[in-house]
């Protein structure tokens, strides 16, 4: 199915009536309050897609795709999260799914793609290291032949949700020779593979979700690599142009400012709802304009990938006020809840709070700690701005 | 609707840069200052090209072009620094006339449309900013006709007007007048403002109208001045948009070309990126004002209205960061007449005192989308 203006009212209702009849209203209420909603409840609502047809809607038809095109996948995608279904597997369904139908091997393919769709193996992504994180291209973590192995020697960190995994895909040095960019492999590592350890590693606020991997004469398969040898760094920046998009972060922002709105009919200001108070009122229009000119943008760059098959640099437009609606939409939560904002994510897990405190004020504080690194991963704001100032300003 | 520009649009931004970059070839150097172009043959180059009021409906001379057609129009002129008169000359009165179907008021729209400014609107009264639902100015029934009374402040186009377009209490309601410049007991005094621009405050003292000269009002008198500053707000924020965009390319030209510390400017991490952030807000701004021309493009309805107080609340705020940010990144040469980037600060300053604060458009949005509710 390919979108029209016809069609796209009734491929959104079909979309919200699928989610108010299968996801849980537990799952739906942490989604929309940016919590994990847990793995069991994860694997429940992938299978549930799966069945659907939506398991991976980017994928080819024969892996469990769906077909359909960018207007479509970015309508879908913005539809889920309109209505409070969680991001499933990010590293398994956008980012290895996808790289292995478009480099991998038959074998590969064959072997992997199946699993990564029903949630058997969970993906995680090696590619920062201690001394390489903006600057990736200087990664040092290294793999040398021996016989049909390679062994890995070095370690990868900010490995998110590395701890919930059971599979790595990994950027390793396999020549220094000529530009660092191209003595660089792509490789698959099962992490149950002897000489792995792994540490978490906490976020400033107590949240896990980074981890450390350690890598001590680790034994890879060379049919474990995808494409060529020191041809991994194309392949890792061979992202789905329509997932560029998304780089606005455009539906967290949208369901942050439903969850302000929410609050500032019930939290007071000097009496009265804080929706009659001016400031209030003042700053949460400029979130609410900030938000509308995004979410415009974001249609301008799916207008122009539809036209022209790609964004190019507007992606980095996209990405760095993407993040900083988010973080300001954070900010403006957590101010209007004042002391409500205090306690921590554990406060809530005996119920001491019920009663006392609202519901929505849950996360807040940890959402806007969260939301500090989005700007910092993935090339951070300042990388962006470089980006635009070379390619776009032509300086 | 597109957001991209259609090839009419592309074919209608050629015409208007050509125009506008002959017009200021052939403006005269004075004094050394950044020329400007003639504003009268401007505007009637712009009139016999159909530019000018193509934006108004075929019914009233235009040429059904919409929003979209004001949006390039404005926008266009916004990049060259010019005295146009488009949002006070054409833009107002032009949708408060070809509301009506009156033959007089066709009459004057199609002299706005060939380029001729012969209406101006007069709403704005002292000491109540942009608050126009309850003029002081009073319309008293006297005889077969009004006498009318009053002072209006900051009417653009004022100074050369032929008539105004007058609102004024009226029983209940507010009513729309249309005033001789000539009449008895009125009295036109023309100003500058900041931006080089002339205006006129207007004092009327028991000025005898006649019946006939209430062209609208007074129950549909403020929906229509509503529609009628709506769509100036629009068209503001659309020449904001091109005066950001002509403030930001001058910028950088000059960032490529000065040396400082033997170096060109364009190689200070810190002047990159204040310009990739303008870049941004640009962006931003240039996306909002495409919205909301297509959501007026779909009708006068409250989204477009909201989505409009969004454009104007994004313009003034950009506006007056770029034309901040331009004479800065220029160092002193910014600072002079000679350089005349500074006209960009000087014009988003006039247009936002003049249709509004980022403030007032932004309490207009929550109003507008609590009513929407």
């Amino acid at each position: 199915m390919n979108m029209h203006a016809g069609n796209e009212v009734a491929f959104r209702d079909e979309i919200a009536d699928f989610c108010k009849k299968n996801l849980d209203p537990e799952v739906r209420r942490l989604s929309d309050l940016g919590l994990p909603v847990g793995e069991a409840a994860l694997l429940e609502w992938q299978t549930k897609l799966v069945a659907r047809g939506w398991g991976a809607p980017s994928w080819e038809e024969k892996w469990g795709g769906s077909g359909w095109d960018m207007r479509t996948l970015f309508i879908f995608e913005e539809e889920m999260a309109a209505h409070g279904a969680p991001l499933v597997g990010t590293f398994n369904i956008k980012m290895i799914g996808p790289i292995l139908q478009a480099h991998g091997t038959p074998e590969q393919q064959a072997h992997y793609l199946p699993k990564a769709l029903s949630f058997e193996h969970a993906w995680c992504q090696g590619y920062s290291e201690p001394g390489a994180g903006s600057d990736l291209a200087s990664l040092q973590t290294r793999a040398e032949r021996d016989g049909d192995d390679y062994i890995v020697n070095g370690t990868k960190i900010w490995t998110s949700g590395g701890h919930l995994a059971n599979h790595m895909f990994c950027l390793v040095r396999t020549s220094r020779e000529g530009r660092r960019q191209a003595g660089i492999s792509f490789l698959l590592i099962d992490l149950e593979t002897p000489g792995i350890s792994q540490r978490p590693v906490h976020h400033f606020y107590g949240a896990h979700v980074f981890n450390q991997f350690f890598f001590d004469n680790v034994r890879v398969p060379v049919a474990n690599r995808v494409g060529k040898e020191n041809a991994g760094w194309d392949i890792a920046k061979s992202l789905l142009e329509h997932e560029r998009l998304f780089s606005a972060r455009h539906t967290e922002a949208r369901r942050k400012l439903g969850r302000l709105e929410r609050l500032s009919k019930d939290v007071r200001i000097h009496g009265r709802p804080a929706i009659e108070d001016p400031q209030f009122r003042d700053d949460l229009a400029k979130r609410k304009i900030e938000l509308r000119a995004l979410e415009n943008a974001t249609m301008r760059a799916l207008e122009r990938l539809v036209d022209d098959g790609g964004i190019g640099p507007f992606a980095s437009v996209l990405k760095l006020r993407g993040i900083e609606v988010n973080q300001r939409l954070d900010r403006a939560i957590v101010q209007l809840l004042g002391p409500d904002a205090l306690p921590a994510q554990a406060a809530w897990e005996d119920g001491a709070l019920n009663a006392f405190v609202p519901d929505e004020a849950r996360n807040a504080a940890e959402s806007r700690y969260w939301w500090r690194g989005p700007a910092i991963a993935g090339g951070s704001q300042e990388v962006q701005r470089s980006i635009i100032t070379k390619h776009i300003l032509n300086l | 609707m597109r957001f991209a520009a259609s090839e009419d649009e592309i074919m209608v931004e050629d015409m208007l840069d050509r125009a506008l970059r002959e017009a200021r070839d052939r403006a005269p150097h004075v004094d050394g200052h950044a020329p400007r172009p003639d504003p009268d043959v401007l505007r009637e180059q712009l009139g016999s090209l159909g530019l000018w009021g193509g934006w108004l409906p075929e019914a009233a001379g235009g040429a059904d072009g919409g929003p979209r057609l004001l949006m390039t129009l404005a926008r266009g002129l916004g990049r060259v620094p010019t005295y146009h008169g488009l949002i006070g000359g054409c833009v107002l009165p032009g949708a408060i006339l070809a509301g009506t179907a009156r033959q007089d008021a066709l009459d004057l729209t199609a002299r706005l449309v060939a380029g001729e400014m012969p209406v101006a609107v007069a709403v704005l009264e002292p000491g109540t900013r942009w608050d126009f639902e309850m003029p002081v100015t009073q319309a008293e029934p006297d005889g077969d006709g009004y006498r009318l009374t009053g002072v209006k402040s900051h009417v653009a186009e004022g100074a050369t007007a032929e008539v105004f377009l007058v609102s004024a209490r009226d029983g209940a309601g507010v009513s729309l007048f249309l005033v001789p410049a000539g009449s008895d007991g009125l009295t036109v005094s023309p100003f500058p403002a900041t931006d080089g621009t002339t205006w006129a405050m207007i004092r009327a003292e028991g000025v005898r109208v006649p019946a006939s000269s209430r062209l609208i009002g007074p129950d549909d008198g403020l929906a229509a001045l509503e529609r009628a500053f709506t769509l100036a707000a629009f068209a503001a924020a659309a020449e904001s948009l091109g005066s950001c965009e002509a403030a930001l390319t001058q910028t950088l030209e000059y960032l490529r070309t000065r040396e400082q510390f033997g170096q060109p400017l364009a190689t200070k991490q810190a002047l990159q990126f204040r310009v990739a952030d303008l870049h941004v807000d640009i962006e931003m701004l240039r996306s909002q004002v495409l919205g909301a021309a297509n959501a007026l493009a779909d009708g006068y309805s409250g989204r477009a209205r909201s989505d409009v107080a969004a454009a104007m609340a994004l313009a003034v705020q950009t506006g007056d960061l770029v034309g901040r940010e331009a004479i800065h990144l220029h160092g002193a040469i910014g600072m002079t007449r000679e350089l005349g980037v500074g006209y960009h600060l000087l014009r988003a300053d006039v247009l936002s005192r003049w249709l509004g604060s980022a403030e007032h458009f932004r309490a207009k949005l929550m109003d507008l989308e609590e009513h929407a509710q």
